[in-house]
């Protein structure tokens, strides 16, 4: 399976945010998604979620042959998460799991999955409105893991977790990635070093995929600045 | 100075015309073919400069004129009195009440924020030479105002005298504050009075002393007004100077001037309703559904949100009941409010309507909707999928038509009752009709705020209300609502066409949310 971007180009007005986007991610592994802060990485995820129109272009995923992206092929959490409030955890996942049921593979107990992200017993049963930021985003992530899409976009998701729960979402990413594009977008090099098995930068507009092939960490580390500081001047 | 004034003019001038262009934009069809580059071209300035000089010339003149119809001009109508004593009287009340609640100076506006706090003018005279265009505007205006209304009551150099006064008040006024903050050291924002009742109690002696002393023919007679002229003329100039003088306006703006007094009004409209529905959110534990998928998630809705959706139905029913029932009793006691109340229960179907309009919690609910459920949702793409979409318009539709059916089914039934106890009607056709024309309004307005939440979804991811489409369309409802309550037919024509067109209404707006909501509904 792989997701297979062509000629995306999306512009506000004259702003030419997205230039020509062309790339093509592969199932089972994380990428990691950089650029600086205004590249056009939330943009880029919003066109591939369908939050906006694009200009012109493409986007689908080939299984065997070439197909449209469903709303099942994809989860998008987004850097500030946004859950129902009204709800207490428990409740907005079995509201999930009940209108998913028949897309959702080996389905766990609802508990299973509280424990898969570690939130607290106590919190499970509270209304949303009191969750942190963190509990937040970590009910998000808990929905795309049980509806276990083929793409998973991340935006900017481990920067509101300290450090203990981004080692352990880190984790559970890796434990995920197998079946799965991971797209986990971030303004941090050494996270994307840390987690990702591929590089890709965003910078000027266009994608481009950095090869780490025969170079030590610290090369590796100043081709990237390079490319995001480099353009810049050219 | 004048130097100051235009400049501030300029910057006044481009950002209303920026506001324009941008609340243009927002605007359907329209919108699209208005470029970004507009704000930067140069005859939309040149002409946004003639439509601010065009706003400034109705604003003295145009405003001015109003103000002394309205407040002046129709009591006298009133009184059917048209003597020199009693306006001069009128008036020098007003005057009292606007020099304090009015002075300018104290006004913290946005002009003055983004002048004086954001481009570092000079604050005393940025203050100044716009206190002079505000208070020779007030003196210009209100003198062709008076001139050409009550020339022939008022004699001329009394008007000029007047319009004198307003404005010597107004310096008096601001020289008391500038007295009353050396004192206690605390920034004295017009809008914001350190006692709320002790404002209204002077505001509402004022109006009293102005429209309550003439009923029992009390009036400042000439003698007393031109004395008091006198103390206000030896007053007024000797504050115009301290006013002048004053050396701390940076300190005092400084003070007034903040995001808070400022912006506040309008960041109250979004954030602090968003804040207090979600206050709403009822936390008893014991609240539960054991319904499963849609029916669970709208279930838990309702539920956890009662204190919004059913209690002011609930609320109003109870006022429906008393009302019918004082209006029962009256009608046993005096026959004449008898007859009266069976012709008018005959001729009150068009007034529903208006009634139904604002009964309709249909607004509120999907306020609360977007601000506690929407919101998060719409940025799941689960959520947007047609039959998820369809599958929760339906459960709502329900919610929202069952919510308002208690004081709906209240009000028929309560006027049936009343042309009933009342002596009843020859065609009992009528019945029917009232009952179910009132049925019919009731869900006409559930219908009506559901499916143009769905279709034009006025929200963006901000919470603001953005689409200007929505807003003229809730204008367009509420005209043709009153509009057609001032219509004079038989109940049993209205009744009918209402139903019909309710029905009619029904179906089309059903038609168009099953096809288009899918993809209107979505955030902004
Ligand atoms: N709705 C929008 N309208 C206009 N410009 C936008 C909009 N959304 C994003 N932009 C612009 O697009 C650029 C990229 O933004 P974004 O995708 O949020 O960057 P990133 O997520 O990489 O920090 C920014 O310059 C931003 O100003
Ligand atoms: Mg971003």
């Amino acid at each position: 399976m792989k997701l297979e971007i062509k000629n995306l180009k999306k512009s506000f007005e004259k702003k030419e945010v997205l230039k020509d986007i062309n790339f093509e991610f592969e199932e089972g592994k994380i990428y990691g998604l950089l650029g600086r802060n205004g590249a056009g990485k939330t943009t880029l995820f919003n066109c591939l979620n369908e939050d906006l129109d694009i200009d012109s272009g493409e986007f689908y995923l080939v299984d065997k042959e070439k197909r449209k992206i469903e709303s099942n092929d994809i989860g998008y959490v987004l850097s500030t998460p946004v859950v129902p409030e009204f709800l207490t955890g428990r409740e907005f996942l079995k509201f999930f799991i009940d209108i998913n049921k028949d897309n959702i593979k080996d389905l766990k107990s609802i508990d299973e999955y509280f424990d898969l992200v570690k939130l607290d017993k106590d919190d499970r049963d509270k209304l949303m409105k009191d969750y942190s930021h963190g509990m937040k985003n970590k009910v998000q992530m808990l929905v795309y893991i049980i509806a276990s899409p083929k793409v998973l976009l991340l935006d900017e998701p481990l920067t509101s977790f300290d450090v203990v729960v981004a080692e352990e979402m880190k984790e559970l990413l890796k434990s995920i990635k197998k079946d799965h594009i991971l797209i986990f977008s971030t303004h941090i090099m050494e996270l994307a070093l840390d987690l990702c098995d591929e590089i890709v930068v965003l910078n000027k507009g266009v994608l481009e995929h950095v090869d780490n092939n025969n170079l030590t960490n610290k090369q590796f580390k100043n081709k990237i600045i390079d490319i995001l500081k480099g353009e810049e001047d050219a | 100075m004048l130097n100051d004034f235009l400049i501030s003019f300029k910057v006044k001038n481009a950002y209303t015309v920026n506001q324009i262009i941008y609340s243009l934009q927002r605007f359907p069809l329209l919108g699209k073919l208005i470029p970004n580059s507009l704000y930067k071209m140069k005859c939309f300035k040149i002409i946004s400069i003639i439509i601010s000089i065009i706003i400034q010339i109705v604003k003295i003149f145009g405003f001015k004129l109003l103000y002394i119809l309205v407040f002046l001009i129709y009591p006298l109508s009133i009184y059917q009195s048209y003597s020199q004593e009693l306006i001069i009287h009128i008036y020098l009340f007003l005057a009292l009440i606007g020099c304090f609640s009015n002075t300018e100076i104290f006004n913290p506006t946005k002009d003055k924020y983004y002048m004086i706090v954001l481009m570092k003018m000079n604050a005393k005279n940025h203050t100044l030479s716009n206190f002079i265009y505000f208070l020779s505007s007030i003196f210009i205006g209100h003198i062709t105002a008076m001139f050409l209304l009550v020339n022939n009551i008022v004699s001329w150099y009394n008007i000029i005298l007047l319009a004198t006064l307003t404005i010597l008040l107004k310096f008096i006024a601001i020289n008391f504050y500038f007295y009353r903050m050396k004192k206690s050291n605390k920034v004295i924002n017009e809008n914001k009075p350190s006692s709320w009742s002790v404002y209204f109690g002077l505001m509402i002696g004022g109006l009293a002393l102005a429209y309550g002393l003439p009923y029992f023919n009390i009036v400042i007679s000439l003698p007393i007004f031109y004395v008091f002229a006198l103390i206000v003329i030896v007053l007024g100039l000797l504050s115009i100077k301290s006013i002048f003088s004053y050396d701390k306006y940076a300190w005092l703006y400084k003070k007034l001037l903040n995001k808070d007094t400022v912006f506040a009004p309008q960041q109250d409209n979004t954030q602090v309703i968003a804040t207090n529905i979600q206050k709403q959110i009822s936390v008893d534990k014991n609240i539960t559904s054991d319904k499963s998928g849609f029916a669970f998630f709208h279930d838990l809705f309702v539920k956890r949100h009662r204190k919004i959706l059913i209690d002011s139905a609930k609320k109003t029913t109870v006022v429906i009941l008393i009302v019918v029932l004082v209006v029962a009793i009256l009608t046993l006691i005096n026959p004449q409010i008898k007859t009266s109340v069976n012709s008018f229960t005959l001729l009150f179907l068009p007034y529903m309507l208006f009634l139904m309009y604002f009964i309709n919690t249909g607004k509120n609910i999907t306020n609360a909707m977007f601000m506690n459920c929407d919101h998060s949702m719409l940025s799941y793409r689960f959520f947007r999928q047609s039959k998820t979409v369809l599958a929760l318009f339906k459960e709502r539709l329900k919610t929202i038509i069952f919510i308002n059916l208690l004081p709906t089914l209240t009000l028929a039934i309560s006027l049936c009752f009343l042309l009933f106890i009342t002596g009843g009607t020859n065609n009992y056709l009528n019945y029917l009709v009232i009952f179910f024309s009132i049925l019919s309004m009731s869900i006409f307005f559930s219908v009506h705020n559901l499916i143009i939440y769905y279709l034009l979804q006025p929200y963006n991811v901000g919470m603001e209300m953005k689409s200007s489409t929505y807003t003229v369309i809730n204008i367009i409802t509420y005209w043709a609502c009153y509009y057609i309550s001032q219509m004079k037919v038989t109940t049993l024509v209205f009744g009918s066409l209402m139903i019909l067109f309710a029905v009619i209404y029904s179906f089309i707006s059903l038609f168009l949310v099953y096809k288009y909501a899918p993809k209107t509904f979505k955030l902004r």
